[in-house]
């Protein structure tokens, strides 16, 4: 254990020496995250609007209230709202549509009584960025509905409703205008509001792949406290590059061991009375470590940015999954690299093909088809898909498959890998 | 004690280590004097138990290293031939990382880590990183990291290679200390007056075998008063090596073309002498001639027909 120590502990001093390579793969997915959001978050917007799904089972005024709230041109370009009918929930599970939003019978009637209500969402979990999207629309809507109900309650007389039966007379257009005059007064008014236990919530619905829901319900929506959308687009994309840059953080951890091969180091340490086995397990620690570090680093700071928590069990139990298959394969590939410089260039073009089939750097709902149906065989889609969910609040459980397969896959690679280096040192190729 | 017998190790076609057999005693310097390529690090790299030899032994105080790796490393201080070095730690922590390696801990170790800086004198640089320091300084330390556990024996790779005269001055001077202390200290080295200086009993090594073993006496006594006489031409070689060896004034070490080394024998120096006016009076043309006296470049001469420095 001494020796493990001793060995990590050098490495570790080594690297806060010269920590500009570790800091430049640190940066990397910050710049990367903070470009794509200022690109995509600002101006005309790039990124297609959702396709949200409206099953509307209410049929009566509020139902009215948020069509039009969906019709209103500044949200349009966000969402592409449209009925549901009858094969909403097969176009949803076909990945056809992001999102569907399910208006309970009653609605209305509940609403004017004052009734909790709960607006089924059920996500599209082939897509990540879009249901979002969908979704954080789906908050402001609640917020809409939940201050109309109040204002309806409080100030029918300043918005000129003298009755129920006056909303009869308000056509499409002047339900949008009462959707937008109500969420600006919402604004205004909203922190004088008790809306910290809101009368309309939304439960967040996951499919899997049959179209069944998998989650329990998740989140209320309080629009008004959540990230602005550039912030939604940096928190969408960061998790990916991070898990991009994790494994090419550990993948220069372990190329280590073929510089201190090249410098002479390596053969000298093995003059010490340690195993070779002791050797691996500490090149192995440090990028497990160095990985660890920044990835609590990364995940602080896009904790930070959303202002909400994420499930520490899940949160551990997934870097340490994440940096046991960072370990692996690292391991893998230096125990098949004859040098430094090919070691490096085979892990780059695996990293970044892995990376990309994977949903890293470009959201898997913007990729062809083909590339989203093997993007499952790249552990880059599991590692940026466990920390996606838990930033958009799902915990351990949500995460199990995530956490299962990087595991699984990590103490293969690790063994793969451990087998091949101890076989090189062995042979005296690597002293 | 170590002790090395029927040692052989191959790569490929080429025989590193031919059937090398010695013995090291405690506070004893050992060298292993040789030319470039003679199988020294190789030998030293299956003493150190980098190398499993093909067949052969290596013992240290009867303990084999093949089946105790572990048990005879914690005993040896290994001194490679390059600086095995990361240049972002500075000595101190050099020495620490590998005295902690050999098992010293806290005061021990800080004890140890002061006395090794003082002996190669880097006792002022502790704290400076290794990539400021000079080659000497970087020998010097490279030296420190084989003493820093105080090992029972140590083997030291050509340690003055490519260094300034003060800085091998000091190692050398460090290596007579670990010896006189009762370490084992084998040394390899090509350098001649290294070896004569240095150590008390000398192995010549070339293509993987041992060629003859001793003390520096012992050695100069196998060569007598005889001379080395290397002569170059554009001569008829085999003539010449006849007519030479017909006389029976000399005895043949090597011929080849262009040219012929020849040992005068007992006769010594006035041996050489009878050899030139022979030659002059033959009227041989020569574009070279060198004499060796007696030394261990002789010697080497005489075994192999080669030259240390060729």
């Amino acid at each position: 254990m001494r020796t493990l120590w001793l060995l990590l502990k050098k490495d570790l001093l080594r690297r806060r020496r010269a920590p500009l390579a570790v800091i430049a793969l640190l940066v990397f997915p910050l710049m990367f995250a903070g470009l794509i959001s200022l690109a995509f978050g600002r101006g005309e917007a790039p990124l297609p609007a959702a396709k949200l799904l409206i099953e509307d089972h209410d049929k009566s005024y509020a139902s009215r209230l948020v069509n039009g709230f969906f019709d209103s041109e500044e949200l349009r370009r966000f969402v592409d709202a449209s009925p549901a009918g009858d094969d909403g929930r097969r176009r949803l599970a076909n990945g056809e549509v992001s999102a569907l939003l399910v208006l309970p019978e009653g609605l209305t009637d509940r609403l004017l009584a004052g009734d909790k209500v709960e607006l089924e969402l059920l996500r599209n979990p082939a897509e990540s960025i879009l249901p979002q999207i969908a979704e954080e629309t789906s908050r402001t809507l609640t917020d809409v509905l939940a201050i109309g109900a109040e204002l309806l309650k409080s100030q029918k007389d300043e918005l000129g409703i003298t009755s129920l039966e006056s909303f009869d007379q308000l056509d499409e257009a002047g339900f949008g205008r009462f959707g937008i005059a109500a969420q600006r007064l919402g604004r205004a008014i909203g922190p004088y509001l008790d809306l910290e236990d809101p009368i309309v919530a939304i439960e967040k619905v996951e499919l899997d792949k049959e179209g069944r829901p998998q989650a329990e319900p998740v989140v209320t929506g309080d629009a008004a406290d959540g990230p602005s959308a550039r912030t939604l687009i940096f928190l969408m994309i960061l998790p990916g590059v991070m898990v991009y840059s994790l494994f090419s953080i550990g993948e220069q951890m372990m190329r280590d061991l073929l510089f201190e091969s090249s410098h002479g180091t390596l053969r000298r340490q093995l003059c010490a009375p340690l195993t070779v086995v002791q050797l691996i397990a500490a090149k192995v620690l440090v990028a497990a470590t160095v990985a660890s570090a920044a990835l609590l680093l990364l995940m602080g700071l896009a904790v930070g940015l959303t202002g909400r928590g994420v499930d520490p069990f899940g949160f551990t139990v997934l870097s340490l999954s994440v940096v046991l298959a960072v370990a692996g394969a690292s391991a893998t590939i230096y125990g098949f690299a004859r040098t430094e410089r090919q070691g490096a260039a085979i892990a780059n073009m695996i990293y970044l093909l892995l990376a990309f089939v994977g949903g890293s750097f470009i959201p898997l709902d913007s990729l062809p088809a083909a590339a989203r149906k093997i993007a499952p065989f790249s552990p880059f889609y599991w590692g940026t898909r466990g920390f996606q969910d838990l930033l958009a609040g799902q915990n351990f459980l949500d995460i199990l498959p995530s956490i299962g397969i990087l595991l699984g896959l990590g103490a293969l690679l690790l063994t793969l890998g451990s087998v091949l280096l101890d076989r090189r040192f062995t042979r005296g190729a690597l002293s | 004690m170590i002790e090395v017998s029927n040692l052989y190790k191959r790569f490929g076609e080429n025989r590193a280590v031919d059937g090398i057999s010695f013995a090291a005693r405690a506070g004893e310097i050992y060298g292993l004097l040789g030319p470039n390529g003679a199988g020294k690090t190789t030998t030293l790299s299956m003493i150190a138990g980098l190398l499993a030899p093909d067949s052969g032994q290596i013992t240290f105080d009867g303990v084999d290293v093949a089946a105790e790796p572990l048990r005879v490393k914690r005993w040896l201080g290994v001194v490679p031939q390059e600086n095995a070095l990361y240049d972002d730690l500075n000595a101190g922590e050099h020495l620490r990382f590998w005295g902690g390696l050999y098992g010293l801990r806290s005061k021990e170790l800080d004890m140890a880590v002061a006395e090794v800086l003082d002996w190669v004198g880097l006792a002022g640089r502790a704290k400076e990183p290794v990539k400021g320091f000079s080659g000497g300084m970087k020998r010097r330390l490279n030296l420190g990291m084989g003493l820093i556990h105080r090992p029972k024996a140590v083997l030291l790779d050509e340690p003055t290679v490519g260094i300034d005269p003060q800085a091998r001055h000091n190692i050398l001077e460090v290596v007579r200390r670990v010896a006189d202390a009762g370490t084992t200290v084998l040394y390899t080295t090509h350098y001649l007056e290294e070896a004569e200086q240095l150590c008390d009993r000398i192995g010549i090594v070339d293509r993987g075998k041992l060629l003859a073993e001793g003390t520096l006496e012992e050695l100069q006594s196998r060569v007598g008063g005889e001379e080395v006489v290397t002569l170059r031409g554009d001569f008829d070689v085999d003539q010449l090596r006849d007519r030479l060896l017909q006389a029976g004034k000399v005895r043949l070490v090597a011929a080849e073309k262009g040219k012929l080394v020849v040992a005068t024998g007992e006769g010594g120096k006035r041996g050489s002498v009878e050899l030139l006016q022979s030659l002059f009076a033959n009227q041989v043309e020569l574009d070279g001639l060198t004499l060796e006296p007696p030394s261990l470049n002789g010697l080497f001469l005489k075994l192999t027909g080669r030259e240390l420095r060729d």
